[in-house]
């Protein structure tokens, strides 16, 4: 969405413009599902969630700052909803894990790619996701809030080391052990998946070995501070 | 440090390209409208609570300005300020003002409270504050 459009979109939604807020529940509606259902593994927990989010948008958007972008404000009371529910679900007791198995509802999201024919490929993106997503389930809750919260928001590590308030050294390593932990998920797959989890590969200096929040350790070749 | 932080962001920012194999269940169309009637239905009650209390408080206001005008146009008691009163003028006008404003959040709220009756309720309200704003306003 242009910034302008999208600024028309934040004014009026601010207003209280019923089209703009519809507009605002499809623009934004998928992604925060998304990262509901990957923080909460439940299809229908996070439908619920959805709607609590845009709940709380509505209620509180007549105190939006637009100096901020809306989208970090947006995520933020994502996120909130998402912890909310996990403090509750806690004092609830455990529940069940991911609706279907540990990838989902896998019968609306098949990863398989219409247009390839190839089925070897699309059998390989299907197993590449289905273990992308026991990985993510497999994850500290913090470890994947870092991770649901940048893929999904599409913000800055930054902006999403403030809403989840924390420094952004304990944002990147947590990002990266989950990450190393994803690609060793990845590992020992044949063809295309082996590929995706080359992706992960070691590039830079292990920030994880250290305490969080501190400085990083120094990539190689990296300069001194 | 800050050349490290960047570094360190850099290279997370690439490996999260591992992410992009993932696929997730879609939002149900259904769950999304529900969201989006949710959102409908609670907007419409704050333009509603705002516009009770927009009303209340400018029938207040004119309220008041009448009471003033009352005030200044009746003839003063002979021998000026009645000296055993214990409220000053000044400080009645003041209680005169806190009770307008009591009064206007109390209809404010009524109107919000009228919100649990139900949709249809709440659009009617709706209706009669945009009725009554077009037509004192044709009336200028």
């Amino acid at each position: 969405m242009g910034e302008s459009r999208s600024d028309d979109l934040q004014r009026r939604a601010r207003e209280l413009d019923p089209q703009a807020l519809a507009e605002v529940v499809s623009v934004y509606g998928a992604r925060v599902f998304g990262l509901a259902y990957r923080l909460t593994g439940s299809a229908d927990v996070a439908e619920d969630l959805v709607q609590e989010t845009f709940l709380r948008v509505v209620q509180s958007i007549g105190r939006y700052d637009d100096r901020g972008r809306f989208e970090a404000w947006l995520f933020r009371i994502a996120a909130n909803v998402a912890r909310d529910h996990a403090r509750r679900s806690a004092r609830r007791g455990p529940t069940a894990g991911l609706d279907a198995g540990a990838g989902g509802r896998t019968d609306e999201s098949d990863p398989a790619d219409p247009r390839a024919a190839d089925p070897l490929e699309n059998a390989a993106r299907r197993e590449a996701s289905e273990r992308l997503a026991a990985g993510l389930a497999r994850l500290s809750a913090p470890d994947r809030e870092v991770l649901a919260l940048r893929h999904y928001s599409g913000l800055p590590f930054r902006e999403v080391a403030s809403i989840l308030g924390v420094p952004l050294g304990t944002a990147l390593a947590r990002a990266h052990r989950a990450l190393e932990h994803l690609r060793k998920a990845m590992e020992g797959a044949g063809g295309a998946i082996a590929e995706i989890g080359e992706i992960g590969g070691d590039e830079c200096g292990d920030p994880s070995r250290g305490a969080e929040g501190s400085p990083p350790a120094p990539a190689t070749g990296a300069r001194s501070p | 440090m800050n050349e490290r932080w960047d570094e360190l962001e850099d290279s997370v920012e690439r490996r999260m390209r591992l992410l992009e194999a993932l696929y997730d269940p879609p939002a149900s169309a259904e769950g999304l409208r529900r969201a989006t009637d949710v959102v409908l239905a609670e907007a419409r009650r704050i333009r509603v609570r705002r516009k009770a209390r927009f009303w209340a408080r400018a029938a207040g206001a004119a309220a008041a300005a009448v009471a003033l005008a009352a005030g200044l146009r009746a003839p003063a008691p002979p021998g000026g300020m009645d000296s055993r009163s214990t409220v000053h003028p000044a400080m009645e006008l003041e209680l005169w003002a806190i009770a307008l404003e009591e009064t206007s959040s109390l209809l404010g709220d009524a109107a919000g409270e009228r919100e649990a009756n139900g949709w249809s309720d709440v659009v009617e309200i709706e209706r009669f504050f945009d009725n009554l704003g077009r037509s004192l306003s044709m009336g200028t």
